[in-house]
C-alpha cells in the first residue's frame, strides 16, 4: 500500500501528460458516438485546462523520475506551460472554425496526442524517451497538417511534412545511434559524464551533429526550415498556429540540454554552431519574409526568425535557458494570437490567408485590426509589448556571454524583419477595403484573442510575475 | 524725472496694439485720432525730457525697466538712456513722425487698410525710439530689426501689386545681410569687451586688443551699410519707394535710414580708437554720395530722384562721422530730416494732386496749380543744395570743412562735386515738375490743409533748422572742432550755385539741350539710366547661382539621389536577395532533403 | 499629495484607452473627453512649473521598483532641461486635439486617443532617469506616430510612414545594444545589474568601448533630430502626416533627439563626445545652411517648413556642441522656440490645407486680401521662426550664436549666416502665398480663420512674445541645470565661457 503511494508520488511530475493522454483516449471513443461529437472540443479544452492547473501541484524542486529518463525542472515546466497554453488557445481560437472540419473527435484527439508527446519530449532525460516523445509529437501533426483531405494545399502540406519529418527523425535516430555507439549510454546524465571525462571523439561529433540536425528540423532552423512555410500555409490555421509554437516549445529544452549540458565540454564547437546558425536563420528568414504574399507563409518565416533569436540565447550557459524559456512562453502567446487573426479571416467554406485579404481590416473590423496591431508589434519586439521583453532577454544573455557582434547583426536582421510586420499593418490599417464585407462574429475566438492581447500587454508593461516564476523555478540543467 | 522715459516708446506701442486690433471696426476719423495721439504724447514727453535734461545738470539720464536676457556673463537690461545724442534723435524722430502722421490723415484718406497703416506707422515710431533710446547695443538691435520689419510691412503695404511686395522683401533680406554683420559684431563685443550696455562699453573697449576692435568696428559698420543704404547694399532703397509717400518720407528719408549714422556716432568711443575704420567709413560715404547722385541725374520717377538724393545725403553723413568729428554727421542728419521730409511730402502732395502719377515726364508747369507745394518744394531744394542761409548749408558746410581738415583735399573735392550734382539734379527735378509745358492728362489739384500745414512747418524748419542750437548741444557732447576755412566755404557754396545754374540753363533757358546731351553721351546715359546694372549683376552672380545650386545640387543630387537613393537601393537589394533565395530553396521535396544533408555534411567537416 | 509627474505621464494614456472604449456614435462624448483629459493634464503641469525650484537639480523624482530582478525601476524626475519640454508637450497636446476635432473627419476617436498615447510616451521620454524605461517610452512613441501618419496622412503616406518607422527603428536598435552593453558592464564592474542613469555615470569604459557605445546612442539621436545626412525621413514624414501629426513630429518628436543627446549621449560619454565634437558641429552647420537652401526651393509649403526644421535643429545641435552656458541655455530654449514656432506654422498650413486641399505655392497668391487675419498671424509666427528680436526665436538663436562664436569663430559666423537664409525662404514663401493679385478662382472667396483656429494660434502666440520680451521666466529655470551639466566637462577640456 505504502509502496504503491510512493510509486504514485514518483510519477506526479507526469500528471499533465497523464491527463492529456487519457482524455485523448476518451476522445477516440467519441468517434463512435455521433451525439458526442460536439462535446469533444469541450473535453479537449477541459483536459488542457485541467493539466494546466495540475502544473501548480507539481513538485517545486527539480527531480528526475523513471530512472532518469524524465527530467522535471524549470525548463520542462516552462515548456509544459507553453505547450498547454498552446493547446488551450488552439482549441479556443478554433472553436467556431471547427465547423469546417469533418471528424471533429479525431481532430482533437490528434491534437491532444501530439501535445502529450510534447510533454514527454520536453522532459526527456534519455535518448529513448526523447525519441519516443519526438515521434509521438510528430505523427499526429503529420495527419493534422493534411487534415482537410479534400483541400489540395492541406493534402500537399501533410505529405510534405510527413516525408521530411520522417527524414528528420531518421537523422535524429542516427544521432542517437552514433552517440550510443560513442558512449555506450542512452541516459543523458551518463553520456554527459562520459564525454566530459573522456573528451570527444569523431563518432561523438557525428552523434552531436545528427542530433542537433534532427532538432533543428523540429524548431525550423535554416537550412532545416524549408518545410515550415509550406506546411503552415497548407494546414488548417489553428493547427498551423499550434505547430509553430508547441513544437518549438517542446524541442528547445532538449536542444538546451544537449548543447549546454550533454555536449557542454565541447563548448567551442556548439558555441560557433549556435551563432552561425542563428545569424543565418535570422537573415534568411527575414529576407524571405519580405517577399511573401501569403500571410501564413509570412508568419512561417517570422517563426523561423524567432527560432533564430531564441537560439542565440543558448550562447549563455548561465541564464540562456531562462531567457529562451521566457522568450518561448511569450512567443507562444503572440504567435497563437497572430494565427488566431488568420483564423478569424477565414469564412464558412474558404481559408483567407493572402495578405491582400487583410485589406482595410481597420474599417471592416476594428477589433480584429487592433488585435493584429498588438500581436504584430509584439512579434516585431516593439515596447510596450511582451515581445520586446523576450527579445531584450535573449540579447541580454548573448551580450552577457560576450557575443556583441552577433547580437548587432541579429538586431539589424530585426530591422529587416520589422518591415514585413509593418507591411501587414499597412494592408490592414492604411489601405481602404476592397470589399466591405465584415468578418464573421466569432465570439469565443474574439474573446481568446482579447485574452492573449491583454496578457501580452500586461507582461509587456509588468512582466514581473513571469520573470519571478522563471527565477524561482529551478533550472537544473543536467549534471550541474 | 527719469521714471517716465519708458513712456516715450510705450505710447506708440499702445497705439499700434489698439489700431491693429480695432482698426478694422473703427471709422477713419477715430483711427486718425488714435493713430496720431500717441505720437503727439511722445513728442510732448520728448520736449519735456529735453527741457528737464538741459535745465538739470545731468549729462545722462538712465532708466532700467526690467531684466531682459541674463545668461552667464551676458546680462542685458531693458533700459533707456538719454544723452544729447539720443535727445536730438528722439526730438527729430517724434517731431517728423508727428507731422507725417498728420499728413497721412489726408494722404491715406479712403485706403481700405487705413487702420493697419496707422498701426504699422505707430509700431515704427515705437521701434525707432527703442533704437535710439536703448541703453545697450542689443536693445538698440531690437529696435533696429523692428524698424526693418515696419519698413518691410509699409513698403509692401499695397501688396496686391507684385512689384511692391517684392520691393518690401528685397529691403528686408538686403538689410538682413547687414544685420548678419551687426550680430557678429555684438557677439564679439560681448566676448571681448564683456558687456553690451553703452555705459559699460565706454570703459570696456579701452582694454581690448586693437585688431579685435577693428573687427568689431567693421562688423557694426556692415550693419550700418545695410540699414543706411550705402554701397554696396544700397540697392533696396530705390525700390523701397514702392511704399506710400509719407512712409518714404518718415522711414526712408528722415529716420530709419539714418540709424546707421546714429549707430556709428553712438559707438564713437569705439571708433575713435580705430581711425583706419573711420577712414574706410568716410570714403565709403564719399563714394556713395557721388555714385548715388550720378544716378539721381537720370532718374525719372519723382520719388526715385529723392531716393537717390537720400542715399547720397546719407553718404555725406557717413563722410561726416567718418572724420571723427561725429557731431557734424548728426547735425546733417537732423537738418536732412527736416528738408528731406519736406521734399518727400512735397512730392507726395504732387503725386496726390496728380492722382498717383509719379513719372516726372508726365508733369510740368505745376506751379500754376499748386503754388503752396511749389513754394515749400523750392525751399527744400534750396536747403538740400546748400544755399545759405538754409539749414542744409550749415550742416553740409560743417561736414565739408571737417572732411577737409581730417581727410584732406581728395575727399573734400569728392564732397564738393557731390554737392554740385545734388544741386543740379534737385533743380532739374524742380524745373521738370513745376515749370515747362504741361504734360499731364488729368487736371491737378492743390492738397488740403491737413497736408499743407505739416509741409509749411517743415519748410520753416528747413530754413531755420540749422541754427536752433542742435550743433552746440552735439558739439559739447562729442567734442572735436575744426577751424572755419572761408575759401572752402565759398567753394562749396559756389559748387551748389553752379549746379543750380546749370540746371536752370538746361531746363529753363534751353530746354532742348538735355536731349542732345543724352544723345551725345548715349553710353554714359544708358549706363546711368540703368543704375549701372547693379541689380542685374547681383541677381546674376548671387541669387541665381544659389537657387540653381540648391535645386539641382542639394535637393536633387544630394537629398534625392545620394541619401534616399542609398536607402531605396538597400531596400531593393533586400527584396531582390529575398526573391533569389526563394528561387534557390524552391518548393520541391528533393531539394529540401538535399539542403539538410548538405548542411549536415558541411557542419561535420567544419567541426571535425 | 498626488505625484504630479507620474500623474501627467499616465493620465493621457488612461484617458486614451477610455476614449477608445466609447462607442463611436457618441461623438460629443469622446470629443469632450479628449479635450478634457488633455486640458487637465496641462493644468496639472502648471503647478510643476511653479513648484520647480531652479537650483534643486532633479525634482519630482519618483523611484518605484518595477522589475528589481533586472535593476529596472520606474525612475522619473525632471530638471531644468526637461521641465520646459514636458510643459511644451502638455501645452501642445490640447491644441492638437482641438485642432483635430476642428478639421479631422475620419476616425476622429482613434485620432484623439492616439495623440493622448503619444503624450504619455513623450512626457515619459522626457522624464525617465532609467535607461530601460527611457527606451520603452522612446520606442513606444513610434507606434502612434506610425499609425497617425499612415491612417490620416496624404497621398504618399505609406511610403512616409514606413520610412519614418524603419529609419528611426534602425537607430533605436543600435541604442538598445548600447544600453544592454552598459547594463552588462555595470553588472561586471559593480556586481549588481542596473539601468539607472546615475549608476551608468560611474561606469569605467575603455576609450574604444566608450566611443562605440557613444556612436550607438548618437546615431539613434542623430536620426531623430535629424542631423545631416540622416534627415531625409523628415521631409516625407512632415509632409505626409496630418496637421496634428506634423505639429507633434516637429514640435516634440524631434526634441527627443536633442534631449537624448543632452541627457544621455553627452554626459555618459564625455570623452567620446569631445573627440567627435568638431565633426558633429560641422554636420550641424551643414544642416543649418543646407536645410535653409533646400527649403528655399521647395514647391510644397510643408516641405519648406520641414527643411526649415532641419536648419533650426542644426542650431540646437551646434549649441550643444559649443558647450558653454549661453549656447546650452540657448539650445534648450531653442528646442521650445522651434516647438512653438514650427508647431504653429504647421497648424497654419493645416488650416489653409483644410480649405483648399493643396499645399503647393503655385495654388495660392494674394490670400492677404481675403484672409487678412490669417496673413497677420502667419507673418508673426514666420518672423518668430526667422528670429526677429522681440520674438522667442531671437533669444534662442542669439544665445546659440553667442555661444558658438565663443566656441569657434568660424562655426559661429557660419551659423549666424543661417539667419539671412531663414529670412529669405520664409518671406519668399509668405510673398508667394499672401501677396500679389488673386489668380485662382477658389481663392477668391476663402473664409478667414474661425474662432477655434484663432484660439489655437493665439495660445501659441502668447508664449512666442512672452519668451521674446521677458525670457527670464524660463531662462532662470533652465540655467542652473545647465551649469551642473557643464560641470561634467570641467575637468576634461574647457571651452571658453565657463
Amino acid at each position: 500500500m505504502i509502496k504503491l503511494t510512493s510509486e504514485v508520488k514518483t510519477i506526479i511530475p507526469l500528471l499533465p501528460f497523464i491527463i492529456i493522454s487519457i482524455s485523448a483516449l476518451i476522445l477516440l471513443l467519441f468517434t463512435r458516438v455521433k451525439s458526442l461529437e460536439n462535446l469533444s472540443k469541450l473535453l479537449a479544452l477541459l483536459s488542457g485546462l485541467g493539466s494546466f492547473i495540475a502544473l501548480f501541484f507539481l513538485p517545486k524542486n527539480p527531480m528526475t523520475i523513471l530512472n532518469y529518463s524524465f527530467i522535471h525542472d524549470g525548463l520542462t515546466l516552462s515548456a509544459e506551460i507553453s505547450v498547454l497554453i498552446a493547446i488551450i488557445f488552439t482549441v479556443l481560437t478554433g472553436f467556431e472554425y471547427e465547423k469546417r472540419l469533418k471528424r471533429k473527435p479525431e481532430y482533437y484527439a490528434l491534437l491532444l496526442f501530439s501535445s502529450a508527446g510534447m510533454l514527454v519530449l520536453a522532459g526527456g532525460g534519455s535518448l529513448i524517451s526523447i525519441f519516443v516523445g519526438l515521434e509521438l509529437t510528430s505523427l499526429p501533426l503529420y495527419i493534422l497538417a493534411g487534415f482537410m483531405r479534400d483541400d489540395e494545399a492541406s493534402f500537399e502540406a501533410g505529405v510534405k511534412y510527413f516525408l521530411l519529418g520522417s527524414f528528420a527523425s531518421a537523422i535524429f535516430l542516427m544521432g542517437i545511434a552514433f552517440t550510443f555507439g560513442g558512449t555506450g549510454f542512452v541516459l543523458l546524465k551518463d553520456i554527459t559524464a562520459k564525454i566530459s571525462s573522456e573528451g570527444p571523439s569523431l563518432i561523438i561529433y557525428a552523434g552531436y551533429i545528427f542530433l542537433i540536425g534532427g532538432l533543428f528540423f523540429k524548431i525550423a532552423i535554416v537550412p532545416f526550415h524549408i518545410w515550415a512555410p509550406d506546411v503552415y500555409q497548407g494546414s488548417p490555421s489553428p493547427v498551423a498556429g499550434f505547430m509553430s509554437v508547441a513544437v518549438k516549445a517542446s524541442a528547445f529544452p532538449v536542444l538546451i540540454r544537449l548543447m549546454n549540458g550533454v555536449f557542454h565540454s565541447l563548448s567551442p564547437v556548439w558555441e560557433q554552431t549556435i551563432y552561425t546558425f542563428s545569424i543565418i536563420t535570422v537573415i534568411w528568414g527575414s529576407l524571405l519574409g519580405i517577399v511573401q504574399e501569403d500571410f501564413k507563409r509570412l508568419l512561417g518565416y517570422s517563426s523561423i526568425v524567432h527560432a533564430g533569436f531564441i537560439l542565440i540565447a543558448l550562447l549563455n550557459t548561465f541564464d540562456g535557458g531562462k531567457s529562451a524559456a521566457f522568450y518561448i512562453i511569450i512567443y507562444t502567446m503572440m504567435n497563437i494570437g497572430a494565427f488566431g487573426v488568420v483564423t478569424s479571416l477565414s469564412t464558412e467554406n474558404a481559408e483567407r490567408t493572402s495578405i491582400e485579404s487583410l485589406r482595410g481590416l481597420f474599417t471592416r473590423d476594428p477589433f480584429i485590426a487592433f488585435m493584429l496591431l498588438i500581436f504584430a508589434f509584439s512579434l516585431a519586439g516593439i515596447p510596450p509589448t511582451a515581445g520586446f521583453w523576450a527579445k531584450f532577454y535573449v540579447f541580454k544573455s548573448a551580450i552577457g556571454a560576450g557575443y556583441i557582434l552577433p547580437v548587432i547583426i541579429l538586431l539589424l536582421g530585426a530591422v529587416v524583419a520589422l518591415y514585413y510586420y509593418l507591411k501587414v499593418l499597412i494592408y490592414s490599417f492604411f489601405y481602404s477595403p476592397s470589399n466591405n464585407e465584415p468578418l464573421e462574429k466569432r465570439w469565443v475566438l474574439r474573446l481568446s484573442l482579447l485574452l492573449l492581447s491583454i496578457k501580452i500587454l500586461y507582461f509587456g508593461i509588468y512582466p514581473k510575475h513571469l520573470i519571478k516564476f522563471l527565477s524561482i523555478s529551478p533550472f537544473a540543467i543536467l549534471g550541474k | 524725472m527719469k521714471d517716465y522715459l519708458f513712456l516715450i516708446p510705450l505710447f506708440p506701442a499702445i497705439g499700434f496694439l489698439f489700431n491693429i486690433f480695432f482698426g478694422k471696426k473703427l471709422s477713419e476719423k477715430t483711427i486718425s485720432v488714435t493713430g496720431v495721439l500717441p505720437i503727439a504724447f511722445s513728442f510732448l514727453l520728448s520736449l519735456l525730457t529735453a527741457y528737464e535734461f538741459l535745465t538739470s545738470g545731468h549729462n545722462v539720464i538712465h532708466q532700467e525697466v526690467f531684466r531682459w536676457i541674463d545668461v552667464g556673463e551676458l546680462k542685458v537690461n531693458f533700459g533707456f538712456l538719454i544723452d544729447p545724442l539720443s535727445l536730438v534723435m528722439i526730438l527729430v524722430v517724434t517731431f517728423d513722425a508727428l507731422l507725417i502722421h498728420i499728413y497721412s490723415i489726408g494722404y491715406m484718406h479712403g485706403d481700405r487698410r487705413y487702420g493697419a497703416y496707422f498701426s504699422y506707422l505707430n509700431l515704427f515710431v515705437a521701434m525707432m525710439l527703442v533704437l535710439v533710446m536703448g541703453d545697450s547695443i542689443l536693445l538698440s538691435f531690437l529696435g533696429w530689426e523692428g524698424v526693418g520689419l515696419c519698413s518691410y510691412l509699409l513698403i509692401g503695404f499695397w501688396f496686391e501689386e507684385e512689384e511692391r511686395a517684392r520691393a518690401g522683401m528685397k529691403a528686408f533680406i538686403v538689410n538682413r545681410i547687414g544685420d548678419f554683420g551687426f550680430v557678429v559684431g555684438i557677439v564679439l563685443i560681448l566676448m571681448f569687451v564683456g558687456g553690451v550696455s553703452y555705459e559699460f562699453m565706454v570703459e570696456g573697449v579701452k582694454n581690448v586688443s586693437h585688431s579685435i576692435l577693428v573687427a568689431i568696428g567693421l562688423c557694426l559698420f556692415c550693419g550700418a551699410v545695410g540699414k543706411s543704404a550705402q554701397v554696396p547694399l544700397y540697392v533696396w532703397l530705390p525700390d523701397a519707394m514702392a511704399g506710400p509717400t509719407p512712409v518714404s518720407a518718415l522711414i526712408h528719408a528722415a529716420t530709419m535710414v539714418t540709424a546707421g549714422v546714429y549707430m556709428v556716432a553712438r559707438m564713437h568711443f569705439l571708433y575713435s580708437l580705430i581711425p583706419e575704420v573711420l577712414l574706410v567709413i568716410s570714403w565709403v560715404g564719399g563714394f556713395t554720395a557721388v555714385f548715388a547722385a550720378s544716378m539721381g541725374i537720370t532718374a525719372t520717377g519723382i520719388k526715385k530722384v529723392l531716393a537717390y538724393s537720400t542715399i547720397s545725403q546719407l553718404g555725406y553723413m557717413f563722410m561726416g562721422v567718418g572724420t571723427g568729428i561725429y557731431w557734424v554727421g548728426i547735425y546733417h542728419l537732423a537738418t536732412h530730416a527736416f528738408f528731406k521730409a519736406l521734399l518727400f511730402l512735397g512730392a507726395g502732395s504732387v503725386i496726390h494732386g496728380l492722382h498717383g502719377e509719379e513719372d516726372i515726364m508726365k508733369m510740368g508747369g505745376l506751379r500754376r496749380y499748386m503754388g503752396w507745394t511749389y513754394g515749400v518744394f523750392l525751399v527744400g531744394c534750396l536747403a538740400i543744395a546748400g544755399v545759405p542761409p538754409f539749414s542744409g548749408f550749415w550742416s553740409k558746410d560743417a561736414i565739408l570743412l571737417a572732411v577737409l581738415q581730417e581727410r584732406g583735399a581728395g575727399l573734400f573735392a569728392v564732397g564738393v562735386f557731390g554737392a554740385f550734382m545734388t544741386a543740379f539734379y534737385m533743380f532739374r527735378l524742380l524745373y521738370v515738375v513745376f515749370h515747362g509745358e504741361e504734360r499731364f492728362e488729368k487736371k491737378p489739384h492743390e492738397s488740403g490743409p491737413v497736408m499743407m500745414i505739416p509741409l509749411v512747418i517743415l519748410a520753416v524748419m528747413s530754413v531755420i533748422g540749422g541754427n536752433i542750437g542742435i550743433e552746440r548741444v552735439l558739439e559739447e557732447f562729442f567734442g572735436g572742432h575744426f577751424h572755419h576755412d572761408e575759401r572752402a566755404m565759398v567753394l562749396s557754396v559756389l559748387s551748389g550755385l553752379t549746379g543750380i545754374g546749370l540746371a536752370t540753363y538746361l531746363y529753363i533757358i534751353n530746354p532742348s539741350a538735355p536731349k542732345k546731351i543724352s544723345q551725345k553721351l548715349r553710353n554714359l546715359y544708358t549706363l546711368l539710366y540703368n543704375k549701372y546694372y547693379v541689380d542685374e549683376i547681383y541677381d546674376f552672380f548671387i541669387v541665381k547661382p544659389l537657387v540653381l545650386i540648391s535645386t539641382y545640387f542639394f535637393k536633387n543630387v544630394t537629398d534625392e539621389t545620394c541619401i534616399d537613393g542609398t536607402l531605396h537601393w538597400t531596400a531593393r537589394i533586400m527584396d531582390f536577395s529575398g526573391r533569389v533565395l526563394k528561387v534557390v530553396q524552391g518548393r520541391e521535396f528533393g531539394r529540401y532533403a538535399f539542403f539538410m544533408v548538405l548542411a549536415i555534411t558541411i557542419l561535420y567537416f567544419l567541426l571535425r | 499629495m498626488i505625484d504630479l509627474l507620474a500623474t501627467i505621464i499616465f493620465l493621457p494614456a488612461i484617458g486614451g484607452l477610455i476614449i477608445l472604449l466609447i462607442p463611436s456614435r457618441f461623438e460629443k462624448v469622446y470629443k469632450i473627453a479628449g479635450i478634457a483629459v488633455s486640458t487637465v493634464v496641462f493644468l496639472l503641469s502648471i503647478p510643476i512649473f511653479l513648484q520647480f525650484s531652479p537650483h534643486a537639480g532633479i525634482q519630482f523624482e519618483r523611484n518605484i521598483p518595477w522589475v528589481p530582478e533586472l535593476g529596472i525601476t520606474f525612475h522619473i524626475g525632471i530638471d531644468g532641461i526637461s521641465l520646459l519640454l514636458v510643459l511644451l508637450t502638455t501645452f501642445l497636446t490640447p491644441l492638437v486635439v482641438i485642432g483635430g476635432i476642428n478639421s479631422v473627419k475620419k476616425n476622429l476617436r482613434e485620432y484623439i486617443a492616439l495623440f493622448l498615447f503619444m503624450e504619455t510616451f513623450l512626457i515619459g521620454t522626457f522624464s525617465s532617469l532609467n535607461l530601460f524605461l527611457f527606451y520603452i517610452f522612446w520606442e513606444g512613441s513610434l507606434i502612434p506616430m506610425y499609425l497617425i501618419i499612415g491612417i490620416w496622412g496624404g497621398e504618399r503616406r505609406i511610403y512616409a510612414a514606413i520610412k519614418f518607422f524603419l529609419y528611426t527603428f534602425f537607430g533605436s536598435v543600435l541604442m538598445l545594444a548600447g544600453i544592454i552593453f552598459l547594463y552588462i558592464k555595470h553588472g561586471q564592474q559593480f556586481g549588481f545589474y542596473s539601468f539607472e542613469l546615475y549608476s551608468f555615470h560611474q561606469l569605467a569604459l575603455t576609450p574604444k568601448e566608450e566611443m562605440l557605445t557613444f556612436l550607438a546612442f548618437f546615431i539613434a539621436f542623430a536620426i531623430k533630430v535629424p542631423i545631416f545626412p540622416f534627415h531625409t525621413w523628415l521631409p516625407d514624414a512632415h509632409t505626409e502626416a496630418p496637421t496634428g501629426g506634423s505639429v507633434v513630429l516637429a514640435a516634440l518628436l524631434l526634441k527627443m533627439g536633442t534631449y537624448g543627446i543632452m541627457r544621455f549621449a553627452v554626459p555618459l560619454f564625455p570623452n567620446a563626445f569631445l573627440s567627435l565634437v568638431d565633426l558633429i558641429a560641422v554636420l550641424s552647420l551643414i544642416g543649418i545652411i543646407y536645410g535653409a537652401l533646400v527649403a528655399m526651393v521647395q514647391p510644397d509649403f510643408k516641405r519648406l517648413i520641414a527643411f526649415s526644421s532641419v536648419s533650426h535643429m542644426g542650431f540646437v545641435v551646434l549649441g550643444i556642441c559649443s558647450m558653454n552656458i549661453q549656447s546650452l541655455t540657448g539650445a534648450t530654449l531653442q528646442m521650445i522656440n522651434h516647438g512653438l514656432s514650427t508647431g504653429a506654422l504647421f497648424f497654419l498650413v493645416g488650416m489653409i490645407y483644410d480649405r483648399r486641399h493643396t499645399r503647393m505655392f503655385s495654388d495660392f497668391g494674394g490670400l492677404g486680401k481675403v484672409m487678412p487675419l490669417y496673413g497677420g498671424l502667419f507673418l508673426t509666427i514666420a518672423l518668430s521662426s526667422i528670429g526677429l528680436p522681440g520674438t522667442n526665436g531671437f533669444i534662442g538663436e542669439f544665445l546659440i550664436i553667442t555661444g558658438s562664436i565663443k566656441f569657434n569663430k568660424v562655426y559661429g559666423i557660419l551659423c549666424a549666416s543661417g539667419v539671412i537664409f531663414a529670412a529669405a525662404y520664409m518671406l519668399w514663401a509668405y510673398k508667394k502665398v499672401f501677396h500679389g493679385e488673386i489668380k485662382i478662382e477658389e481663392n477668391k472667396n476663402l473664409k478667414d480663420l474661425n474662432p477655434v483656429e484663432i484660439f489655437i494660434i493665439s495660445c501659441i502666440l502668447i508664449f512666442v512674445l512672452w519668451i521674446g520680451i521677458y525670457p527670464s521666466t524660463f531662462l532662470d529655470k533652465i540655467q542652473p541645470s545647465i551649469l551642473n551639466f557643464i560641470d561634467v566637462f570641467k575637468g576634461l577640456k574647457p571651452y571658453g565661457g565657463f
